[in-house]
């Protein structure tokens, strides 16, 4: 990538994974009183049980693993890939569960900064999204095989 | 109000990030381009 189309992507980059990280980072540190949803109250109910079961801590810990791969290029399509459900989550919150005139900004933002940084990897994900049929490719098989067609492997199960 | 939909600590520090980030990408781009 070259000039504006590098710097517009590195912006969301950073804005992104600047994002992830430092609220990521909060929840744990709590440099600033963490922002919760409390209407309405099944809104404060969802983020109240995400609390109790711990797992806010397992969505914050991907927020800052995502945040770190961002900032620092490591593995940013798999750590994009993982963010996309929270993000999703988020959006949805903000639009159709608590939507305040800050959530209705920011949720949609989420979602769209995080396709954008996915579509820059667009070539990756090409033969997952294209690949309707895909033969099987194990992990347990010897490296360097090829990918075995799904129908000598339906032959032995039959055996 | 604009003020109040906009700004959020986590998006100051982001931003800050960002700052920092494309600084240092420019500057490398730069440093790139003087070399003979």
């Amino acid at each position: 990538m070259r000039g504006v189309e590098k710097y517009l992507w590195l912006a969301v980059r950073y804005f992104f994974g600047g994002h992830a990280l430092v609220s990521g980072l909060n929840h744990y540190l709590t440099v600033v009183p963490d922002v919760m949803p409390r209407e309405p109250a099944i809104a404060a109910r969802f983020i109240q049980v995400l609390l109790d079961t711990h797992l806010y801590d397992l969505v914050k810990g991907v927020e800052i693993l995502t945040g770190i791969s961002l900032l620092t290029g490591y593995c940013m399509p798999l750590a994009l890939l993982l963010e996309m459900p929270l993000t999703v989550v988020i959006c949805y919150l903000s639009l159709f569960i608590a939507p305040t005139p800050r959530s209705l900004y920011t949720g949609p933002r989420e979602v769209l900064f995080n396709l954008f940084l996915l579509s820059a990897y667009w070539g990756y994900f090409k033969p997952l999204v294209w690949n309707w049929r895909p033969a099987v490719w194990p992990l347990w098989r010897p490296q360097g095989s090829a990918p075995v067609r799904q129908e000598p492997l339906r032959q032995e199960a039959r055996q | 109000m604009l003020w109040k939909i906009l700004y959020s600590p986590y998006d100051v520090g982001a931003l800050i990030i960002m700052i920092v980030g494309l600084t240092a990408h420019a500057l490398k781009d730069l440093a790139r381009r003087r070399r003979p």
